[in-house]
């Protein structure tokens, strides 16, 4: 944002909403007064495929599916959003452009720095251009309910990955940690080989001391008697299961 | 284009680079000079004393215009708040593999409101009454009895309201300000602030202020009384914005992605979700393995009742429900096993 110095008349360009700073040129010191209508900002932020993918790999690991990071595609573009800050201190965000992308209206905007966005502040990443105006991103309500309004770009990654059962997706905005959106297969149950081979081991010497030792009692105390050092062994074979 | 789909607010080639500062064309800037000599005064936002390098005159910065802006210098470095984190990683790892992404100096900001009110209020509330009573051999006995009373009670009070001006929720910082009412406050100015991300607010200062009378309010109002009136005024309102560092710490544990969070002052941990390994729940199913066994070689007719049961729910819910319960139930994961701090 281009301000004009009010001692020296020089244009001083300005990258964050901060009141009070000095002419670059006359060294004056200012203080920025007056109103706006909005501003443009974009969200400062440093490109972290590993964290995004890794973030994709805990999420298909919780649905059950097999990752293959190999075959995980990154997406990573800024989206401008118009974010409303209501009176009643609630913050919301509805996408300004039309993408190909999947739902985006409920995004929550992560903590982060926000500069004006300019020539000099334009990233090198891919930048969707605006395409849907205030009045249509809030339809149903006025624009005096609104609060103060911003368009921010934020940095968005999409994550897709079809090789694992079906189509598995995610959306992270920033830094976050918690994925904004995301679909996953059906989780599907598999037992691996080892607690398979335990409780069939398991079973069968049961069976096998109640077929062969006679009376009731006997072979309940037979079974409990099992059952606790099965219990103690099933810590030594078990153990610990990978995260 | 878009410009006529937009109505009153000019967003035409917003998405343009360079073409927003002509949105902005109602801002100006206004001059801090000095009233005896002219020179130009330097003092920071929230500043409450300034000397002037030219002809050393002592001023008072006075007027509530704006919120002032402070911050708290951060006091650990970033190898330091690594390393405590790593720290605190080893004693949980247990084995696992741990690579560290990133370790990024933040500055969070929270609203502070000094907010004063008085009001006073009138409610009916149970009271207990006294009735002295003499007997005629010179005794007598103090009998107490519960009486409704009409209260009329003033109050005037002061509270320092606290509240995040951005979405803390991912990081759990919930109670850190109480801190900062302990600590040091220094004018922002951002040019010392040569390490780290200052996060720019998102709340609107109307909301901190709202939501502090609020709660002003409902300290001042007594509580189970019924009320018939009640007023309250707002006498003084001061908000300030306080800038507090945390260290943020990414890392991969067995290649699922970690954050902690660490105090900047402190150096305490302050959020951190670590799942530590599990650990296979398997006497449940034992258990159950053992009385089908006794059942097969005691009574083996009673075994009709589990078959019964298993075929019943197959039906019903279907076989995929009915084989991941049953997984679930003989091999599941200890519960309460993740290391969650904040």
């Amino acid at each position: 944002m281009i301000v004009r110095c009010s001692q020296c008349g020089a244009k001083i360009n300005r990258k964050d909403e901060n009141r009070f700073f000095s002419c670059p040129y006359c060294a004056s010191a200012l203080v920025l007064e007056g109103g706006r209508s909005f501003a443009c900002f974009i969200m400062q932020h440093e490109r972290n495929d590993l964290w995004a993918r890794a973030l994709f790999h805990e999420r298909l690991k919780q649905a059950g599916v097999a990752p293959d990071r190999g075959k995980v595609t990154v997406e990573f573009t800024y989206i401008p959003f118009w974010v409303v800050r209501r009176p009643d201190g609630s913050i919301a965000a509805h996408p300004a452009a039309e993408t190909h992308h999947r739902d985006l209206s409920s995004i929550k905007v992560p903590p982060g720095r926000l500069i004006f966005y300019e020539q000099d502040s334009r990233p090198d990443a891919p930048v969707i251009a605006l395409s849907v105006p205030l009045n249509l991103a809030f339809d149903a309500e006025k624009k005096e309910d609104l609060g103060h309004v911003d368009l921010v770009y934020l940095p968005v990654y999409f994550m897709e990955s079809a090789n694992a059962g079906g189509q598995c997706a995610l959306t992270v905005v920033g830094d976050s940690s918690r994925p904004y959106w995301g679909v996953m297969p059906a989780p599907k149950r598999y037992v691996s080989a080892r607690p398979l081979a335990f409780f069939g081991a398991v079973a069968a010497l049961f069976v096998v001391s109640g077929l062969l030792i006679d009376g009731v009692y006997l072979r309940a105390a037979a079974i409990g008697a099992g059952g606790l050092v099965c219990a103690i062994l099933s810590h030594l074979i078990l153990g610990r299961q990978r995260q | 284009m878009v410009k006529e789909r937009t109505d009153d607010i000019a967003v035409e080639r917003i998405d343009e680079p360079g073409i927003v500062s002509e949105t902005a064309g109602n801002l100006f800037t206004v001059a801090l000079a000095c009233p005896s000599c002219g020179g130009t005064l330097c003092f920071a936002e929230g500043s409450t004393k300034v000397v002037c390098a030219h002809c050393g005159a002592s001023y008072m910065v006075v007027g509530k215009k704006g919120e002032l802006r402070y911050w708290i210098p951060d006091r650990l470095t970033k190898p330091k708040a690594t390393r405590l984190v790593g720290d605190f990683i080893e004693k949980i790892r247990d084995g696992r593999a741990v690579h560290f992404i990133d370790t990024r100096l933040v500055y969070v900001p929270f609203f502070r409101v000094k907010a004063t009110g008085g009001g006073w209020y009138i409610g009916k509330g149970v009271g207990i009454d006294y009735l002295w009573r003499e007997y005629g051999n010179q005794q007598s006995v103090v009998i107490p009895r519960e009486v409704t009373k009409n209260i009329v009670e003033g109050f005037f009070r002061s509270i320092s309201f606290f509240v995040p001006a951005v979405d803390i929720s991912e990081l759990g910082l919930i109670g850190l300000w109480a801190k900062s009412a302990a600590l040091e406050l220094l004018p922002m100015d951002l040019d010392k602030i040569s390490d780290g991300e200052v996060c720019t607010p998102l709340k609107a200062t109307r909301a901190a202020s709202r939501e502090a009378w609020a709660t002003l309010v409902a300290s001042a109002k007594p509580a189970g009384l019924p009320l018939d009136y009640f007023e309250a005024e707002k006498v003084s309102e001061e908000i300030s914005l306080i800038y507090y560092p945390v260290w943020i710490v990414r890392l991969l544990l067995d290649g699922l992605p970690r954050r902690v969070v660490l105090d900047g002052v402190g150096g305490d941990i302050l959020n951190a979700r670590v799942g530590k390994r599990r650990r296979v729940a398997a006497v449940p199913g034992i258990i159950t393995l053992g009385v089908i066994a006794f059942l097969a070689t005691t009574l083996p007719v009673l075994l009709v009742l589990p078959a019964v049961a298993a075929l019943y729910y197959i039906v019903f819910n279907g076989w995929d429900w009915f084989w991941s319960t049953l997984v679930s139930f003989f091999i599941s994961p200890w519960r309460g096993e993740e290391e969650i701090i904040g």
